[in-house]
């Protein structure tokens, strides 16, 4: 049958194999937009097979938002572009209706590894959650009864590679503290490795420890790996994060050390786990001369904290290029250009008058993609 | 199949509406179809015509033209460089949304996977940003949802929705 020029669009429409050669191309946006076109579009747009096909399609995208943790249960949702404003109060993944609350735990590359608050007579839930399709998966409980702890539950999430997800779990099935099992393998982690703060990075899950040790689980080949120690130190015994995390498939770690401290490195580590090695260097004199309010005064002026701010996230431009810090300041969230040491504001906070707008716990970044969560 | 030596060998395809194609061998082959025809009838003789009911004249020429000139990218080496994106532009800007349906159809019967490849990502980028009403005409879609269904979706996604070109 040859199709005349009418029908040759309903032909397309109702292949379904070439519609998901090409929505797999249209942008997370737009494509759920699409789904509004018809109810066939709809259930087409919410399959896994496109989801899937779409994700790998689309791999690299880049931060388009901030989830803000404003107290324990709450969050806003910041979107990052020109004229940003803050959305709504949000209770995260009410969908799930956990009845001992959810928290966020991590983002990684468009999902988000979520649990239930730890509360007596509750289990704790693990959840997996997509925020741009608001699919939510429970994950199965810890099957073995004689732990009694897991921790370190982290997301490794690589769309470039698979659109399937790993979630990673360190178990203690003895009292042994710091002695775990992986993979038939026993392990002894650094007393102080801190396993909740866990970042995926280059198809590991990468841990730091205060005093400057870290390891990392290769998930290729699910073995735990030794890293050489943290950037050298001068004089100073105990560490001082203040940031470490992922963005445009680095890692990066800042600290910050000394009195009235607003010059600091960002440091990149390299894919061969060895070797840290200053990728930016930041001075925010420009920021604190703009905003006055930064400075405590009540506080000593020796003290490393004397001016407020905390690094929120590293974010790229749109070439992909980790070029910009997002800075929390008191009552306002600032784009610093880590090139050029230029800054604009991002947001202003108007409504936090009982602590000055300063200071919440965590912010998660929010990256659009399809990626079935089961 | 033709040897060493000898004169280049010419496939017939015959199309819906009755036109004879004369293609070289090469071009030809770019389409699985025609490749497993031949794969399939290996004493076919040289005059075989190989029928295409499902393709009519203009999208064939269209899509001989396209894989003409990707066989002699390959040829010379320059797949994947900077003249073959200028083809392809200069290829597509003169097609309409019409033509271009009617190509990524003959594409997908004829399973040519380059061109297909190339065609989604064309169509797909002419649908970018546009609204849902232009997307339903361009497919000739009938919205089947009541109005009170459609506004629950498009509450659901309302993020979506912000900043569409005009059509």
């Amino acid at each position: 049958m040859v199709h005349t020029d009418s029908d040759s669009a309903e032909a397309i429409a109702g292949n379904e194999d070439l519609l998901t050669e090409i929505l797999s191309r249209i942008p997370v946006k737009q494509l759920i937009k699409f789904k509004s076109v018809s109810k066939s579009w709809l259930s087409l747009i919410s399959t896994s097979t496109l989801s899937r096909i779409h994700t790998l399609k689309n791999p690299s995208s880049s931060i388009s938002g901030l989830f803000l943790r404003r107290t324990p249960t709450e969050f806003q949702f910041l979107p990052i572009h020109a004229n940003s404003s803050l959305k709504p109060l949000f209770y995260p993944l009410n969908c799930a209706s956990d009845p001992a609350g959810i928290k966020y735990l991590q983002s990684c590359n468009g999902l988000v590894l979520c649990s239930s608050f730890r509360k007596l007579g509750y289990k704790t839930q693990y959840y997996v959650y997509n925020p741009t399709t608001n699919c939510f998966f429970t994950l199965p409980p810890f099957t073995d009864e004689s732990k009694t702890a897991v921790f370190g539950v982290n997301l490794a999430f690589e769309p470039s590679k698979s659109p399937y997800y790993k979630v990673v779990c360190i178990d203690i099935y003895d009292s042994r503290i710091g002695a775990w099992r992986l993979s038939g393998s026993t392990f002894i982690a650094p007393f102080d490795m801190v396993f909740d703060n866990g970042v995926f990075w280059n198809g590991s899950i990468v841990w730091i420890s205060p005093h400057g040790a870290s390891i990392y689980f290769d998930l290729t080949n699910e073995r735990l790996n030794k890293m050489s120690d943290l950037p050298v130190l001068d004089n100073w015994s105990k560490r001082r994060f203040r940031y470490f995390g992922e963005s445009c498939g680095h890692l990066h770690l800042m600290e910050i050390y000394g009195a009235r401290a607003t010059r600091f490195k960002v440091f990149q580590l390299e894919k061969d786990y060895c070797n840290w090695t200053v990728k930016y260097e930041i001075d925010l004199e420009g920021v604190v001369g703009a905003y006055s309010e930064m400075v405590r005064s009540y506080l000593d002026v020796d003290d490393s904290n004397y001016y407020a701010f905390v690094p929120l996230v590293v974010v790229g431009d749109k070439n992909g290029v980790d070029a910009s810090l997002l800075l929390h300041i008191p009552g306002k969230i600032i784009s610093y250009n880590m090139r050029d040491k230029s800054f604009i504001e991002l947001v202003a906070f108007n409504d936090d008058k009982k602590n000055k707008g300063f200071g919440w716990l965590d912010a998660y970044p929010y990256i659009q993609s399809l990626a079935p969560v089961c | 199949m033709s040897k060493l030596g000898q004169a280049k060998r010419i496939i017939f395809l015959k199309t819906a509406d009755g036109q004879l194609f004369e293609v070289d061998e090469p071009v030809a082959m770019e389409f699985e179809i025609v490749k497993s025809f031949f794969d399939e009838n290996e004493d076919a003789a040289d005059d075989t015509v190989v029928p295409l009911p499902n393709v009519s004249a203009e999208p064939l020429a269209g899509i001989i033209e396209f894989c003409k000139a990707h066989v002699e990218f390959r040829a010379n080496g320059a797949a994947g460089k900077d003249e073959v994106k200028k083809f392809n532009a200069e290829y597509i800007k003169e097609k309409s949304n019409e033509q271009l349906k009617e190509l990524i159809l003959a594409a997908n019967y004829l399973n040519i996977k380059e061109m297909l490849d190339f065609l989604t990502e064309t169509i797909a980028n002419r649908l970018k940003n546009k609204s849902v009403e232009y997307v339903r005409a361009f497919f000739g879609i009938e919205n089947d949802f009541t109005p009170q269904e459609e506004e629950a979706v498009r509450k659901e996604y309302e993020w979506a929705f912000e900043g569409v070109d005009e059509d």
